[in-house]
């Protein structure tokens, strides 16, 4: 919805990345060694992950001053617990700074896909690239909508899952 | 009778033209496939739409505190919208640990939920909106109707795919993200607006 602009794509990494890190730091600190109850952590991380998306906004105006307008509500949703529980029950985590690695995993994932999804659509909305012209003369309004966005993000997952789909047999084929 | 128009324009937008799943694509929920009954289906209704109210009014009152004690930038206040949705989340799970008619029976609430995306969705846009209280709370309570909506259709689209030939590349998100995406075409095709926030 937010990755409109590759602007947009660039500052939302940006934000999953200094929100992400520490609190999947934090979040394993507080289930795994302190051995806190499941609500209390959840409190805890969302807490000082808003804390961490607010003071972002301070970080992210570097790419443009009126970035946290265009973010809208899409920033502070970077904090929600259900990405921090994400990162931390993907792969055994069994250090802070595993959990730190697989958080920057996650965030890098992430950049990969809002940048892509950001580029293509601010070329066919707006028939430009971080607000340089490209010179095409014909623009689709659509790619503004939310809607275009759930189904590009759909065909380039399923192109995704496709490539990764025939890199999985060839390496079966030449294993055998 | 002009108040009750406001707020049913206020709970339509909640529930369809500001559709947490098909309008602002926030968070993708299923109702549980094998398991599915009218009572499950009662008690999601239940866990989201009391959530989603709960962090309207949540936002509601901190942006009041805010502004009779200290007004805060706009972007700073979030955590103090998050602190006042803690404590009225914790009383209920202590009122529901102490009260004994309600000991008994289980609580569809979890972690993920209480946290997630949908409650800190609701109170997001209630606290960088205008409504009034009344507003806010009907807002809350119709977003939780809407996901829940958005939820039952998740299923039925679920259980045409697992009868359908769907090439392995499309199987899994690609497809739902496909059907979320016409679905959401097709709200925007009748009302056909751009979101303030």
């Amino acid at each position: 919805m937010v990755c409109t602009t590759l602007k947009n794509g660039a500052a939302i990494s940006l934000v999953a990345f200094l929100v992400l890190i520490p609190a999947a730091v934090l979040c394993f600190v507080l289930r795994e060694k302190l051995n806190l109850s499941a609500w209390i952590t959840a409190l805890i991380c969302t807490f000082v992950s808003l804390i961490l998306a607010s003071l972002s906004t301070y970080v992210i105006r570097i790419i443009a001053p009126e970035i946290t307008d265009s973010l809208g509500i899409y920033l502070h949703l970077t904090a929600a617990f259900g990405i921090v529980a994400a990162v931390v029950r993907g792969k055994p985590v069994r250090s802070p700074g595993t959990a730190a690695l697989q958080a920057l995993r996650y965030g890098a994932v992430f950049t990969l896909c809002a940048l892509s999804l950001s580029a293509v659509r601010e070329i066919l909305a707006y028939g430009q690239l971080w607000g340089v012209s490209m010179g095409i003369g014909y623009t689709l309004a659509g790619a503004r909508t939310p809607f275009f966005g759930l189904i590009l993000t759909g065909l380039l997952l399923a192109f995704a899952q496709y490539v990764m789909r025939l890199a999985y047999i060839r390496r079966h084929m030449s294993e055998e | 009778m002009e108040i009750l128009f406001k707020l049913l324009g206020v709970a339509a937008a909640a529930a369809l033209t500001e559709n947490l799943l098909f309008a602002r694509a926030v968070g993708w929920g299923e109702l549980d496939f094998d398991a599915f009954s009218r009572r499950r289906v009662a008690a999601t209704l239940a866990a989201v739409t009391g959530l989603s109210t709960a962090a309207a009014f949540s936002a509601w009152l901190g942006k009041f505190l805010i502004e009779s004690v200290y007004p805060l930038a706009a972007h700073l206040r979030p955590p103090v919208y998050l602190l006042v949705y803690a404590v009225l989340l914790f009383l209920f799970l202590l009122m529901w640990a102490k009260v004994p008619a309600l000991q008994q029976k289980p609580l569809f609430l979890h972690p993920l939920l209480a946290f997630g995306f949908i409650p800190m969705a609701v109170m997001l846009i209630v606290g960088m909106g205008t409504y009034s209280l009344p507003e806010s709370l009907v807002y809350g309570l119709f977003s939780g109707v809407g996901y829940l909506g958005a939820m039952v259709l998740s299923r039925s689209m679920r259980s045409c795919i697992e009868l359908r030939k769907i090439p392995e590349a499309m199987r899994g998100a690609p497809i739902a993200l496909l059907y979320f995406g016409l679905v959401s075409l097709a709200l925007f095709g009748a009302l056909g607006h751009q979101l303030a926030l």
